[in-house]
């Protein structure tokens, strides 16, 4: 007998945070200091409760729909054939995701931790490893979130605690120079900071107490609100903003830069990159498991286990596609943001509005 | 279900074979970690190719230990190349092992090196932008050749072998402030938010390395040196100085007074459009040394006052010395005036930021000092 997956909504706070915590925070501020300026910051606690307005509505929508899971709502909604049009964008969409993450995790790997290893293996591997993963079911995942979720956030702060001595907080200063007409791009470039957090879309149908995924949703979207933004002040205060500007991992940097007293601690880098490789791979897992799940829903199957393995092949090309690290971002990156914008805010923010719209026409 | 199990463990038998990470084992004693290099021009080189002659200092592992086979501390090697990385390769004919940058210490760039803009911009950036080498590299101009320094026989042999002479100097446990390290982080950062910073000054002495004084640089290009004396004040105006001594003669004596304590903060005043800087030092500090003599005891407020203004003069000058040489010899705002501005004054720094050359020698700077003498020791 099939047992159907249960998850607890605390795993969904694990699972928000190690799945938006990945790639994206090693570069964000760079990204945000190229917009901004000093003022980085701002776009990404504003974010932050954006993100937390949008949960709020899709909680909601799966609060009125109860018992069904995302493609049932979707498809009662948008009626079959629109609907798996909007799957195919997601599917492709998730999958240019895993080929990025997996590409920049590759290129961090190969700089400073394999230089000899050929990129294939690396990648290869990493797939193959996540792949595994992915065959299970929803609530596997989330426990794998749920079990890496403290890593994420013990080394984060490690990181900032042992930058702090070295920390020079006037660095920060001036603050609110920058100009701020160019706040709606930055809020953009953040948001892509926390996708990831889609993978709520297919794991709240299966949580048991749904009175309290609300909170532990809030609660994780604000744990990344607050990680994200220690790391950019902390930044700030090691390099000034010309650094930051010129420099693509400022939060790895940060750990090369850190030089407790006497031969203790120096050139954590290696170690750090080593263990985000884990947080990384959390990353990946839901997103490769909800690729994998979109398949096996267009064509009608109940497992996804076996298109998880047809679909490493295509990450790994994907992945490999771009030729070098300023392509990864103009490829790649490009597509991911405009097909991130389509399936991870207009799709469920379409489904919501039509179906609030249907229910309240059903109460008349 | 069968076949997939075989799939599965075909699969994972695959994985550890190619997912172990073999292609970089590298032994860490198989590996040579320089912690000095230094660069020198080579005139021999012809249409700009292997423009350097580029050498590495790093210890013998085998003098190491408990019972050392070998007695050579510190092997040195050089070669010419274009730059650092390109060394590197260049020497695998000279020495067994390949040479990892990961744990250089201290960069010395050689005194005609450094007067070109170009070179500077290429070496650092070189290394601003590898991956390996730690951002902490302790930078330094050398006074005659890099090279020669690396072989000047070190008295102290005490830290030597593991450190690096030159980085147990560099690295400053005694807080002096005849030099002021300078890392290549912190070099760019001056760079970009000033134009100008320093990096101390290597000289190979007789049977010793001496590092003293400072290399002001300006846009990336050496204009001049400071000597230790203006290093100190240097140090003072930007708040660095820990601990040092300052001496006077007072009533025919000297005396000497250990500063424990210092505070520097900068001030800007505008008056219709005419920017005025304002130094506030605040010095406490106890009196080191002065004369046993029963008629001169310091046991009067009257006398500690005294002392105080004496003392104060003695600081003034010699930081009014220095300011002048930077701003008009040197015009190179290494006392982080314009850094200052972009801080706590943006509007004003937007204004003056581009013509800050033409600026900073007309600025009219004002050192204002606060001395207490604090303690006076055991005697009165």
């Amino acid at each position: 007998m099939k047992k159907e997956p249960k998850i607890s909504s605390i795993q969904v706070k694990g699972l928000i945070i190690s799945s938006i915590i990945g790639v994206g925070v090693l570069s964000l501020p760079n990204t945000l200091a190229n917009i901004l300026e000093k003022d980085g910051w701002i776009p990404i606690i504003i974010t932050g409760p954006l993100i937390i307005l949008f949960l709020t509505i899709i909680i909601h929508m799966f609060r009125k729909n109860p018992g069904k899971d995302y493609f049932e709502i979707g498809r009662e909604n948008l009626g079959d054939s629109l609907f798996t049009i909007f799957l195919l964008i997601f599917f492709v969409y998730l999958l240019i995701a895993a080929a990025f993450v997996v590409r920049n995790l590759g290129e961090l790997i190969k700089a400073f931790l394999l230089p000899r290893t050929p990129m294939e293996v690396i990648i290869g591997s990493f797939i193959l490893v996540t792949s595994y993963i992915a065959t299970y079911e929803i609530d596997v995942i989330a426990r794998t979130g749920y079990f890496i979720y403290p890593i994420t956030i013990i080394f984060s702060i490690l990181l900032i605690l042992m930058a702090l001595p070295r920390a020079d907080f006037g660095n920060i200063l001036p603050t609110f120079q920058a100009d701020f007409r160019n706040i709606p791009k930055g809020i953009l470039m953040t948001f892509f900071s926390y996708t990831g957090f889609e993978i709520i879309l297919f794991a709240i149908p299966h949580v048991e107490d749904k009175e309290n995924v609300l909170k532990s949703s809030i609660s994780g979207i604000a744990t990344v609100t607050i990680i994200y933004s220690a790391l950019f002040i902390m930044t700030l205060t090691q390099f000034n903003i010309e650094q930051i500007q010129r420099q693509t991992f400022p939060v790895l940097m940060m750990a090369k830069l850190l030089d407790l007293p006497g031969y203790f601690l120096q050139n954590l880098d290696n170690i750090f990159l080593g263990i985000w490789v884990l947080v990384v791979f959390a990353t990946l897992a839901p997103i490769y498991y909800g690729a994998g799940k979109i398949v096996s829903e267009i064509f009608k199957t109940k497992k996804h286990k076996y298109y998880i393995l047809i679909l490493a092949p295509i990450i790994y090309f994907l992945a490999l596609w771009p030729k070098n690290i300023v392509e990864v971002y103009r490829r790649l990156g490009t597509i991911f943001n405009i097909l991130g914008i389509i399936s991870v805010l207009l799709l469920p923010l379409l489904l919501c509005i039509v179906s609030s719209i249907k229910g309240r026409e059903a109460k008349k | 279900m069968n076949k997939f199990k075989i799939c599965f463990l075909i699969l994972i038998i695959i994985l550890t074979i190619l997912a172990t990470g073999c292609w970089d084992m590298v032994e860490i004693n198989e590996r040579i970690f320089p912690y000095t290099a230094g660069i020198d021009n080579n005139y021999q080189s012809v249409d700009q190719k292997d423009k350097y002659i580029i050498s590495f200092s790093y210890p013998n592992i085998n003098a190491l230990g408990n019972n050392p086979s070998s007695a050579t501390k510190v092997f040195s090697v050089s070669t010419e190349a274009s730059n650092i990385f390109e060394a590197t390769h260049n020497l695998s004919n000279q020495i067994q092992e390949p040479i990892d940058l990961k744990h250089l210490k201290v960069l010395s760039i050689s005194e005609d090196v450094a007067k070109d803009p170009n070179s500077i911009r290429q070496i650092l950036d070189g290394i601003n932008r590898d991956f390996v080498i730690n951002k902490m590299v302790h930078l330094m101009v050398v006074k005659g050749s890099a090279r020669e320094l690396f072989n000047v026989k070190v008295k102290s042999q005490r830290q030597e072998a593991i450190d690096g002479s030159i980085y147990s100097i560099l690295r400053n446990r005694q807080n002096s402030t005849r030099f002021t390290p300078k890392t290549i982080n912190r070099f760019i950062r001056d760079m970009d938010t000033q134009g100008a910073s320093h990096m101390p000054v290597g000289i190979a002495g007789n049977n010793e390395v001496i590092v003293s004084g400072a290399g002001v640089f300006k846009n990336y290009k050496l204009v001049g040196y400071l000597n230790e004396m203006e290093n100190r004040d240097m140090a003072i105006l930007n708040g660095d100085l820990v601990q040092d001594g300052l001496d006077t003669q007072y009533e025919d004596s000297n005396l000497s007074l250990l500063i424990a304590n210092l505070k520097s903060k900068r001030k800007i005043i505008t008056v219709d459009e005419d920017i005025k800087v304002i130094f506030n030092v605040q010095v406490e500090g106890q009196i080191n040394e002065f004369i046993l003599d029963d008629n001169d005891k310091i046991d009067s407020d009257l006398i500690i006052k005294d002392m105080e203004k004496v003392l104060c003069k003695e600081m003034e000058k010699g930081l009014n010395k220095t300011i002048y040489k930077l701003q008009r010899e040197l015009n190179a705002d290494v006392i982080g005036i314009l850094e200052h501005l972009y801080r706590f004054h943006p509007s004003l720094w937007e204004q003056v930021k581009d013509d800050w050359d033409s600026i900073f020698p007309q600025l009219d700077i004002k050192v204002n000092i606060d001395l207490n003498i604090r303690r006076r020791g055991l005697t009165t």
